[in-house]
């Protein structure tokens, strides 16, 4: 396997950069693109068909960077990671979600996909604004097992909460999912999901919610509750939501957090990124301050430990991180980057799917998740 | 960020007091672009660490006024809780796994005139200055440890020279965490409850003994009132042998009638005394069906052939040989519906039928059905039939006899015997008195007694030596010229000490044994007789049969005990004694 990434500005510069990259010593069949709502996409894409490049991909909240050496954090532009392996390694697939049924797309996506290879490891990557996260991971394992190696973001739409793109070469969606699933006993697949967000103040009771769908908390109008904790305006909704997410507490021992995605001004409930069961406890959540760059650091160093070294990662990197450490986003990514010196694909995203604690795939906000591709050597 | 002011400040006197601009301008820009640099993430630090202060200030206000709120919840409903606690009528106390006092009620310090202060942290024995504990502690702990509740125990407490008596319920008492933190007690002073028990207890052992001595008196008044009717009726039919002047024969029956008739009544009102008192016993024991039922056959046969009336019985071959029930009483049930029938029948049939009406394995539902084409009886005066003292008509009482207490018995002795009774009829065309009886399966088979079969025809054929143990004068007359008649020899002893020492010098073939006599009764005379059998080794076995007064409750049972082999009801008839002799002589 060969890895080489771009970070791309337009599309002639799209053009250029992968004239300049292809040659003799290397020929690149699959790319992994994330690219910025403010680049044209149909035409992004096209460039990848004509260079005979299997493309897939999500539209961001700003695009993550490196080359081994240098790393760069950007904003309305793309990153995007080229692979040159076998074709006999892979395979990618794009499913519509015609259901309006997160579980049902998870579901579909899966079955597509069933029995490719032996083993088999995922990247995907769903509409952010569309998708009940957590329905869509319980949907897939469904039929890929609870224990299938999962890996993912929710596309972005540069903070606009309005239309969040997936895409390959061929296809667009702004309510589907693409996955690239992997031969994992060619390409090993592992990775890290970590946080660092802390629970605050008084815990909190669902009492009325539908998938991800939460109308009441502690029998007030959930817009309302969170208003009133955070003393913010309607209009602060569902950014505000974003950086202090609900840390819901479930029944298996393990927590996550909940992300706001959507307002619904009228029947004054919220829509969140995952699923918020009702009954559950519930209470708000923040970063404790910058020192979340520490928890990272901790939690990679020690995954570096067990893990063999990458040829190249992907990261999915939660939206709230950027707004939480600002300029300092860039000394996290750097901690992975200097870690492995690796190429490094990745963005800021709405929503991760990784593993949990009790390692299984779940859906997360809020979290740093790293993912390394290593092709492993006969 | 003074820092990044000040090194500014120096690049940029750097800058102008630079010799040479061109050649350190770059390396100068290079670090006044890291100062800007680091000046951004000052800046956004600052900006971020307000909108934090300002979220979580919020938040953290928010939840302080939950917890607040939370406060004054919990503590109002500490509130309603003490009221509550206060308020309930028992002593209420919640002691720590120390068994000392945390929480007592109200109801409590009254009990033991002490303020909460001054119970709290102490025990028992520290709160009644006379507690003795016989126990109870032992009992908390037990509740504690082992995390089960009691319930109702005794507490017996002195306090200032009074003593009171406690009726405690114990639980346990655990925390969140599973952990036992105590127990928590409910008492109630049940001290007066106690003394009324008490006397409640008196008062029933009062009653009881009135009962005993109702019963006791029953028993005496129904021997003495047939020992003289004995005397009468036997007298009158030994007499009846000599008379020879048709008008004074008829004058005698008229006699006998009446005092057989005085005997149904009083035997009637015994039995119903008996029932009311609830002293009517019930002797289970093996019997032969079919020969019960052609017992009771008999008796009434010669009355139906009198009256002319068509007289069948039928026992319906399902009906095993031997069932377990009391078979003096299913008979006497028999008897008074099949006697009703005769009596209100003038013309056609008495028919009875018995057969199965439920197999349930280990017992079986007897249906007896009586069927006549008497007077019958309309559908209101049916309510009134089973009632006690009822004839349908107060005119029958002259015309048919008898005391209306024949019905309302059957439906007693019916009940016992876990059945019912009832009636079908039509004025006019007759009616079909039923009733049904539960009678037991039996595997018993009944072998008469090998010993007495010895004796055998051999014996009748000669005069059987007949010994008769019986105090009363006139039983006496009367019964051994009725077996005089029957051609018997009779020897007489007045006591069971008497019968014994015949028994020793004599040769008797039989015994007829009072139970009832002074000095010694016929149990004890019958066990010594079975001994000295036992002791002489001959094998031999003389029959004994009993004369009771009337079987109270027991007194078969008791004789079958002592020893004896049958019993009659005195006064006995003639016709049931040859009976019962030739029973044991000649099968």
């Amino acid at each position: 396997m060969k890895a080489k990434t771009i970070l791309v500005r337009n599309i002639i510069n799209l053009e250029n950069q992968l004239d300049a990259i292809t040659g003799p010593d290397f020929i690149p069949c699959l790319a992994i693109a994330f690219a910025s709502v403010s680049l044209p996409l149909e035409a992004f894409a096209a460039v990848f068909a004509k260079h005979h490049i299997t493309l897939i991909g999500s539209s961001s909240c700003g695009e993550i960077w490196a080359d081994g050496n240098n790393t760069n954090t950007t904003e309305r532009s793309a990153a995007v990671m080229l692979l040159e392996l076998g074709q006999q390694a892979y395979v990618t697939d794009f499913t519509i979600d015609q259901w309006s049924d997160s579980y049902q797309l998870g579901r579909e996506g899966a079955l597509k996909l069933q029995g490719k290879f032996a083993h088999q490891a995922y990247i995907i990557m769903a509409s952010g604004l569309h998708t009940n996260g957590q329905a869509l991971i319980e949907g897939f394992v469904s039929i890929a097992g609870d224990d299938a190696i999962i890996f993912g973001g929710l596309a972005g739409d540069d903070a606009l909460f309005k239309e969040t793109w997936v895409f390959s070469d061929q296809q667009f969606s702004n309510k589907g999912l693409v996955v690239l699933c992997l031969d994992a006993d060619r390409i090993a697949v592992s990775g890290l999901a970590t946080s660092g967000w802390i629970g605050l103040g008084a815990v909190l009771k669902v009492t009325s919610a539908k998938g991800n769908i939460v109308y009441a908390i502690d029998g007030l109008p959930a817009l309302d509750v969170y208003m009133k904790y955070l003393s913010v305006n309607e209009d602060d909704l569902p950014s505000i939501g974003v950086e202090y997410p609900l840390m819901l507490k479930r029944s298996n021992g393990t927590n996550a957090q909940r992300a706001v995605m959507g307002v619904d001004k009228q029947a004054r409930s919220l829509l969140f990124a995952g699923t918020v069961p009702e009954g559950s406890l519930v209470n708000f959540s923040s970063s404790p301050g910058f020192e979340i760059i520490e928890v990272t650091r901790r939690h990679l160093d020690s995954f570096a430990a067990n893990t063999a070294p990458p040829e190249c990662c992907l990261l999915f990197s939660c939206m709230a991180r950027h707004l939480a450490l600002g300029p300092l986003i860039a000394e996290e990514v750097k901690i992975a980057v200097s870690k492995w010196a690796v190429p490094l694909a990745g963005f800021f995203t709405y929503g991760e799917i990784g593993t949990n604690a009790n390692q299984h795939c779940d859906f997360f906000n809020q979290t740093f998740t790293i993912v390394l591709l290593n092709e492993k050597k006969e | 960020m003074q820092d990044i002011f000040d090194e500014l400040y120096n690049k940029i006197n750097e800058a102008v007091n630079c010799q040479d601009f061109e050649a350190s301008k770059d390396s100068i820009l290079a670090d006044i672009h890291l100062l800007k640099q680091q000046n951004e993430v000052i800046q956004f630090k600052f900006n971020r660490l307000i909108k934090d202060k300002n979220v979580l200030h919020s938040l953290l206000a928010r939840t302080s006024d939950d917890l607040k709120l939370a406060l004054n919840e919990l503590s109002r409903r500490a509130e309603e809780l003490n009221t509550l606690l206060f308020a309930i009528p028992a002593l209420v106390y919640f002691k720590d796994v120390k068994l000392n006092y945390v929480i007592v009620n109200k109801a409590f310090e009254e009990f033991c005139g002490l303020k909460t202060e001054e119970i709290i942290g102490r025990s028992a024995s520290q709160v009644f200055a006379e507690y003795k504990s016989i126990g109870y502690d032992h009992v908390e702990r037990q509740v504690v440890e082992s995390g089960i509740p009691v319930y109702h125990i005794e507490e017996k407490i002195t306090d200032k020279g009074r003593n009171f008596i406690l009726s405690t319920n114990l639980a346990p008492v655990k925390n969140s965490l599973g952990e036992n933190i105590g127990l928590v007690g409910v008492s109630w002073d049940v001290t007066k409850q106690y003394e009324f028990q008490a006397a409640l207890l008196k008062a029933k052992e009062a009653a009881e003994a009135g009962t005993k001595a109702k019963s006791e008196f029953l028993a005496n008044m129904s021997h003495e009132i047939r020992t003289p009717l004995n005397g009468i009726i036997g007298m009158s039919q030994i007499l009846g042998k000599s008379i020879k002047d048709p008008k004074n024969h008829e004058h005698l029956d008229i006699i006998i009638a009446s005092g057989q008739s005085l005997l149904a009544l009083v035997n009637d009102i015994l039995d119903f005394s008996k029932i009311e008192a609830g002293l009517l016993g019930f002797e289970e024991s093996d019997f032969n069906f079919r020969e019960i039922i052609r017992e009771a056959e008999q008796v009434l046969r010669v009355k139906a052939q009198e009256k002319a009336l068509s007289f069948v019985v039928n026992v319906n071959p399902g009906i095993p040989e031997y069932l377990k029930g009391d078979a003096y009483r299913l008979k006497q049930v028999w008897l008074n519906l099949a006697n009703n029938a005769i009596k209100f029948t003038e013309k056609g049939s008495v028919t009875i039928d018995s057969y199965i009406l439920e197999d349930r394995g280990d017992e079986l539902l007897i249906m007896t059905r009586v069927k006549d084409s008497g007077i019958g009886i309309s559908n209101d005066q049916v309510s009134r039939l089973f009632k006690s003292f009822e004839q349908l008509d107060a005119s029958h009482t002259r015309k048919y006899g008898g005391t209306g207490l024949g019905l309302a018995i059957s439906k007693k002795l019916v009940s016992m015997m876990q059945g019912q009774i009832g009636v079908e009829s039509e004025p006019g065309v007759g009616s079909t008195f039923w009733f049904t009886a539960r009678l037991k399966k039996t595997t018993h088979v009944h072998k008469p007694n090998n010993n007495v079969k010895t004796i055998d025809k051999e014996t009748l054929g000669h005069k059987l030596n007949v010994l008769l143990a019986e105090d009363n004068l006139i039983n006496q007359k009367v019964a051994s010229f009725s077996l005089e008649q029957m051609g018997f020899t009779v020897a007489v002893a007045s006591n069971g000490r008497q019968a014994i020492e015949k028994f020793r010098s004599g040769h008797y073939d039989l015994i007829l044994m009072d139970v009832q006599m002074p000095e010694m009764n016929g149990f004890e005379a019958t066990r010594e007789i079975r001994s000295i059998e036992n002791t002489n080794g001959t094998n031999k076995r003389i029959p004994i049969i009993a004369l009771t007064a009337n079987a109270m409750k027991g007194d078969m049972e008791k004789c079958i005990a002592s020893g004896m082999d049958a019993y009659l009801s005195k006064p006995f008839q003639q016709k049931d004694l040859h009976e019962l002799i030739t029973h044991y002589f000649t099968e």
